[in-house]
C-alpha cells in the first residue's frame, strides 16, 4: 500500500527535505535523473540527520563527515579523504525505502495490504486538471485520525474556502467504497463561518469529502448544482512527531468557480491566488466541543453498506433557480 | 490509518553481530579535575555551574575561590550538603592556567599531581588576555563533543569556510595512542586547500598548507588539549573544557594562546569559536536524543574513526572499573605529566 508523505513540489532538485512518519525520521531527495529518493533520515556513521546535508550530483552527502550515499538502496558511495585504492564497504549504508512520485505528491510504500483502496487516491478530478493550482504544508498540534475525523464532522475548524460556508448539514449518510469514506455536507455562497437559517435553506452547493482512512489522506471537492467540481482539495494527512499532524495539500480550482455566487461574495473573493485556507492552528476548545457525527463510521466502517448510490447526492435534487429540495 | 506502519526497504537489513552500546550519558566518571569556569568569571556573588548534574556553586572569599554544593547561607545549615563532598559542602579547589578547577569525587583522593598539564598557559594564569577566552555551550552530552574533536574530518564540511576548505586532500593520516586514562590523536594533512581564517585574517596567500593537529583528551573529566599547526600559516593551541552540565548539555571554557600570531589573527581568531562552536552544535544537538538510548544498530566507521573508537573502549573500560568501586589510576596512567613533547610543541 502507498502512503502519501509529501507534496513533490516540496522537494527541489538541489537540496533534501526531511519528513517524519510517526517516530520514524525520512529523508527525501532527488537523484541526478530528478527521480525522488527515500532514505532514513539517520547518518549509519554518528546518526547525525541526513537531512542537514547537501545533494551533490544526485546524491545525498551527510553534513557531519561527508560520506556519501546513493538513494536506490542507501549504499555509502564516497568517504572524503579515502585513497582511491580504498574501497568502502557494502555494510556501510543508510536504509532506503521504496517511494514513488504520482500526480503530485510522494509515497512510501508500506507492507500493509491495500484491501482493495486505491494505490495512488490523490487524484485531482479530471475536470480540475489544467486549472490553477497551489500546494503547501501545515503542521498541527492534533493527531492524524482526530484531525481526519474532523474533516468529517467539522472542517470548518480545519480549513477555509474563500466565499464559502461549510454547513454541518449532512446530505445522508457516509457511504463506504473499498479504502474510501464518502460524505457530502451542504454549502453556501457566504463570507461568514456559521450560515444564517435562512441562507442555509438557499443552499445551492455541495462538498463532498472523501477519507481513505489505511492511507491517512483526505480529498474535498466543492460541487455545484450539477455537480460539477468547481475547486478540489487533496490531503495527505501525515501522523508527525510527538503526536503532531503534518498536513501535506494541493489544491486546483476554477478560476471562475465563484461566478454563480452573490456579488458581495463574487467581489470580496476577486484576485484571490487560491482560495484554499489551511489553518495553522485549531481552536482548541471548539475542536473539544465539536459533537461525534459521520467520524464515528472511521471506527466501525463496517457498519456501513458498500457503495453510496443509495444515499449521498443522490438524494437530493437541484432546482434550476439553484435551490436544492430535500 | 493503523498506529505502526512498516515500510519497505528497498534492501534486506545489515546483519550485524557486533553490537554498539554507547550511550555516553551514563559515564559520570569520578576523582578527577574539572575546569568548572575561567578565572575572571568568579567573583564575590555565587556562580552557579554544574557537574554531572551535581550543583557546583562558585564564589571568592578575600579574593580565594570556593565551590560548594550549596549557596554560601546554606554552609552552615546540614541542609545542601551529602556524602559526596565528605558532608562538608565544600569540594576541594584550585586556580590554574586560568581556571577554577574543581575535584569531582572522593575528597580524600584529591591530588593536584592529577591536574591535567597544560604547556603554552602560564600555570599561575596571568598575563591571559581576556580577549583569548571564549564560553561555549553545547546541547550535547560531552562525550560526543570529544568525538566531535578526535575525528577532525569534519572541519571540511562544519567548519569549510572557517578552519576547514572542502576538497580532497593531497594525503591524511590519522595516529594515535592511548593510556587507561588518555588518548593522544595527530591527524596529518598535506596538500589541504587553505582555511579562508588563515587567508584572510592571517595573510598566508598560499593556496595550499600542511596541517598538524594533536588532540590530548583527558577522559574522566573531558579536558582536551590541542596543538593545531598549519604551515604556511600559525600555531593555534588551545584548551578546551568541556564540562558535562548532565547528559543533556556541556559547557565549553576555552583558552587560547596564540601570542606568536599576528594582528588582527591573535584578537579574531579566538572569536572563531563563537562560529565554529555553533556549527558543531548544529550536529551534536540532533545527535544526542539518538544516543540516549540503547541502538541495536552499530556505528558504521571508517579508518578515521580509529581514534574515536578506542575512546569508547577506554571510556567503556573506565565506567565499569568504576562501576565496581575501583576509582583508582592504572601504573600506566599520569594525567598531569608534562606533555609538551607529546603535543610537538618546539
Amino acid at each position: 500500500m502507498w502512503i502519501p508523505i509529501a507534496v513533490a513540489a516540496q522537494v527541489p532538485a538541489d537540496k533534501p527535505l526531511g519528513v517524519s512518519l510517526g517516530e520514524q525520521g525520512l529523508v527525501l531527495f532527488r537523484d541526478q535523473s530528478g527521480t525522488v529518493r527515500s532514505l532514513e533520515d539517520r547518518c549509519p556513521h554518528r546518526r547525525v540527520p541526513l537531512s542537514l546535508g547537501k545533494v551533490i550530483n544526485g546524491q545525498l552527502r551527510c553534513a557531519y563527515h561527508g560520506w556519501t550515499f546513493e538513494g536506490e538502496r542507501g549504499q555509502c558511495v564516497n568517504i572524503p579523504n579515502l585513497n582511491e585504492s580504498e574501497k568502502i564497504s557494502p555494510q556501510l549504508r543508510a536504509d532506503a525505502f521504496r517511494v514513488r512520485e504520482h500526480e503530485g505528491f510522494i509515497y512510501l510504500a508500506s507492507r500493509q495490504d491495500s484491501a482493495g483502496a486505491a494505490e495512488f487516491p490523490l487524484t485531482l478530478p479530471a475536470a480540475l486538471q489544467e486549472a490553477p493550482q497551489a500546494s503547501g504544508r501545515q503542521v498541527l498540534s492534533v493527531e492524524a485520525p482526530t484531525y481526519l475525523a474532523a474533516l468529517l464532522d467539522g472542517p470548518h475548524l480545519l480549513l477555509g474556502l474563500t466565499g464559502v460556508c461549510l454547513t454541518d448539514f449532512f446530505i445522508g449518510d457516509v457511504s463506504r467504497s473499498p479504502g474510501a469514506l464518502t460524505l457530502y455536507r451542504t454549502a453556501i455562497w457566504s463570507h461568514k463561518r456559521k450560515p444564517h437559517e435562512k441562507q442555509w435553506g438557499l443552499s445551492s452547493l455541495s462538498l463532498r469529502t472523501e477519507i481513505f482512512p489505511a492511507q491517512s489522506a483526505a480529498r474535498l471537492t466543492l460541487l455545484d448544482v450539477g455537480d460539477t467540481p468547481l475547486l478540489s482539495v487533496v490531503l495527505a494527512v501525515v501522523p508527525g512527531q510527538r503526536h503532531t499532524v503534518q498536513v501535506h495539500w494541493r489544491c486546483a480550482w476554477l478560476a471562475d468557480y465563484a461566478a454563480a455566487a452573490p456579488a458581495l461574495v463574487r467581489w470580496r473573493a476577486r484576485g484571490q491566488q487560491c482560495p484554499l485556507q489551511i489553518y495553522p492552528t485549531i481552536a482548541g476548545a471548539a475542536l473539544a466541543d465539536l459533537l461525534p457525527g459521520p467520524s464515528v463510521y472511521l471506527a466501525a466502517p463496517d457498519h456501513l453498506a458498500d457503495s453510496g448510490a443509495a444515499t449521498g447526492a443522490a438524494a437530493c435534487t437541484h432546482s434550476t433557480a439553484g435551490e436544492v429540495s430535500l | 490509518m493503523s498506529a505502526v506502519i512498516e515500510l519497505l526497504k528497498t534492501s534486506e537489513p545489515i546483519k550485524s553481530r557486533r553490537q554498539d552500546h554507547w550511550t555516553p550519558m551514563v559515564f559520570d566518571l569520578h576523582d578527577t579535575w574539572f575546569p568548572v569556569a575561567h578565572a575572571p568569571h568568579v567573583g564575590s556573588r555565587p556562580l552557579r555551574r554544574a557537574i554531572h548534574a551535581r550543583p557546583v556553586y562558585l564564589w571568592r572569599e578575600q579574593g580565594r575561590a570556593v565551590a560548594a554544593e550549596c549557596l554560601p547561607d546554606a554552609l552552615h545549615s546540614p541542609l545542601g550538603k551529602t556524602a559526596f563532598t565528605g558532608g562538608s559542602g565544600l569540594y576541594p579547589v584550585t586556580e590554574q592556567y586560568g581556571y577554577v578547577w574543581v575535584w569531582y569525587g572522593n575528597p580524600d583522593h584529591c591530588d593536584l599531581n592529577l591536574l591535567p598539564h597544560v604547556p603554552f598557559l602560564p600555570r599561575d594564569g596571568r598575563g591571559i588576555p581576556n580577549y583569548m577566552r571564549t564560553s561555549v555551550r553545547f546541547d550535547g552530552n560531552s562525550s560526543l563533543s570529544v568525538e566531535n574533536l578526535l575525528d577532525l574530518t569534519h572541519a571540511d564540511f562544519l567548519h569549510g569556510e572557517v578552519v576547514g576548505g572542502e576538497g580532497e586532500a593531497e594525503s591524511d593520516v590519522i595516529s594515535f595512542e592511548h593510556t587507561s586514562e588518555t588518548i593522544t590523536r595527530v591527524r596529518h594533512v598535506v596538500g589541504k586547500p587553505v582555511s579562508p581564517v588563515m587567508r584572510w585574517l592571517g595573510g598566508v596567500r598560499a593556496k595550499y598548507q600542511e596541517f598538524r593537529s594533536t588532540l590530548h583528551v583527558h577522559l574522566r573529566s573531558n579536558v582536551c588539549v590541542s596543538y593545531p599547526r598549519f604551515r604556511p600559516g600559525f600555531d593555534i593551541p588551545n584548551i578546551q573544557t568541556f564540562v558535562p552540565s548532565g547528559p543533556l548539555r556541556s559547557r565549553v571554557d576555552q583558552t587560547f594562546s596564540l601570542q606568536a600570531a599576528p594582528t588582527p589573527f591573535r584578537q579574531l581568531m579566538p572569536r572563531m569559536a563563537y562560529v565554529v562552536g555553533p556549527q558543531d552544535n548544529s550536529v551534536v544537538r540532533p545527535q544526542n536524543p539518538r544516543y540516549m538510548v540503547d541502538d541495536p544498530r552499530p556505528d558504521q566507521h571508517s579508518r578515521f574513526d580509529a581514534p574515536g573508537v578506542r575512546y569508547r573502549y577506554l571510556m567503556q573500560k573506565l565506567w565499569e572499573r568504576q562501576q565496581q568501586g575501583d576509582f583508582t589510576y592504572l601504573a600506566d596512567a599520569d594525567p598531569g605529566q608534562d606533555i609538551t613533547a607529546l603535543l610537538g610543541m618546539s
